[in-house]
């Protein structure tokens, strides 16, 4: 439910009012469009409402839980912590750069036309916005650039922690210039924050096709205008 | 979670655990109590903050266990029997609301599929929540969330034609 931060084409839920409700942090342009949710007003009401009848009714949290397993769990977490080494020494070969296996990484588009209208970015002109998000598939950082034909690259989001099954959506959207060649929008996924040469000479090394280089960690999109 | 996380958590979202509440057992105090068993619940385990929205995920999905159980326990029949009639709440999809009518019917459904049905069932058609919610806070894919609401209507139309006929 980390989804409160919303692509152009999501309408805020419920539970986006209940996040905001609960103090969670927003983007400034998430919490505009959660404050003129049609039914924001109706629903502040009624956590209002709900505030006073469990204000009436709460009971207060022991300080101390009757049923305390944390003992247990720290055994669990032993047991677990030595299986969980045990299977990194016998996975991790010679070779091993880190990469998790993962089916791929699974990253969300939109994006908005000068017009105004939302869509997908099969159609691209200069001055269209793109939205990006994705769900992290493990704790790590996200790095966002575009990378154009002539090696220019562009870091719109150097690293951003994120946790497992964590949402990440990029603050602000990337809006394209007049660039004629090709373009590309990747999204890599790492364990560890780069510094930003790191990151801008592992965007050129994709060239001339960076489409080739999505993976699991790696998601490659092509932004080239007027396709 | 330190203890005081978790307070801080009650403070912020226990009004938002009740609501949910409130709407699967329709009593506001039965309900409360199931808001307090969460939060302790959350304390015993150790249960760790990493976001609210994740959080939140876990509240919910905590709670609408704990009301599947007693939702499920034969001890609330007599009580479930009482509400008869009641509708389930508005956010529900017409056509689920039209095929359980009554809460003691939603009770009854609930009785009839496996638990990770139910509690999908619980989530979608007496929380609200869409399938993309549900999903996440199961942990589960949003296809399964789709195949567990098409069982589950599956059972309610065969349990009507069963009446029926």
């Amino acid at each position: 439910m980390s989804r409160f931060q919303l692509l152009p084409v999501e309408a805020p839920d419920e539970v986006d009012l209940e996040l905001a409700e609960m103090g969670a942090p927003l983007h400034a342009t998430q919490r505009e469009r959660i404050d003129a949710a049609p039914e924001a007003d109706e629903l502040r009401a009624s956590f209002a409402e709900a505030r006073r009848d469990f204000d009436r009714l709460r009971r207060p949290l022991p300080h101390q839980p009757a049923n305390d397993v944390r003992p247990w769990r720290w055994v669990a977490a032993a047991a677990a912590l030595a299986a969980a080494i045990g299977l990194v020494v016998l996975a991790r070969g010679p070779d091993d750069d880190g990469v998790r296996a993962m089916g791929g990484l699974p990253v969300d588009l939109a994006v908005r036309h000068v017009d105004g209208t939302t869509g997908t970015p099969e159609h691209l002109a200069a001055g269209d916005e793109l939205f990006v998000k994705l769900v992290a598939p493990a704790d790590g950082v996200v790095e966002v650039v575009t990378v154009q034909d002539d090696g220019a690259v562009s870091i719109l989001d150097p690293g951003h922690d994120v946790r497992a099954r964590e949402r990440f959506v990029l603050d602000g959207a990337a809006r394209l210039d007049d660039h004629h060649g090709r373009e590309w929008l990747v999204v890599t996924w790492v364990d560890r924050g780069r510094d930003a040469v790191s990151i801008e000479a592992d965007a050129r090394s994709l060239l001339p096709d960076p489409a080739a280089h999505a993976g699991p960690r790696r998601s490659v999109t092509e932004i080239t205008r007027g396709r | 979670m330190a203890r005081n996380a978790i307070a801080d958590l009650y403070e912020r979202a226990g009004h938002l655990v009740h609501r949910r509440c409130v709407r699967m057992l329709r009593d506001p105090e039965e309900a409360a109590d199931v808001t307090h068993w969460v939060f302790v619940r959350a304390i015993e385990i150790g249960f760790e903050h990493r976001s609210d929205g994740e959080s939140l995920s876990w509240l919910y999905a905590t709670a609408t266990r704990r009301c599947l159980h007693l939702l499920r326990d034969g001890g609330n029949r007599t009580r479930l029997r009482a509400m008869h009639g009641e509708r389930l709440h508005p956010s529900a999809p017409p056509d689920a609301e039209d095929e359980l009518g009554s809460r003691q019917e939603l009770q009854r459904m609930l009785s009839l599929v496996d638990e990770r049905t139910a509690e999908i069932a619980l989530a979608t058609y007496v929380m609200g929540l869409s399938n993309d919610r549900a999903a996440e806070m199961f942990q589960v894919s949003v296809r399964t969330v789709g195949r567990a609401r098409q069982t589950f209507e599956a059972v309610v139309r065969q349990s009507r034609a069963e009446e029926v006929s």
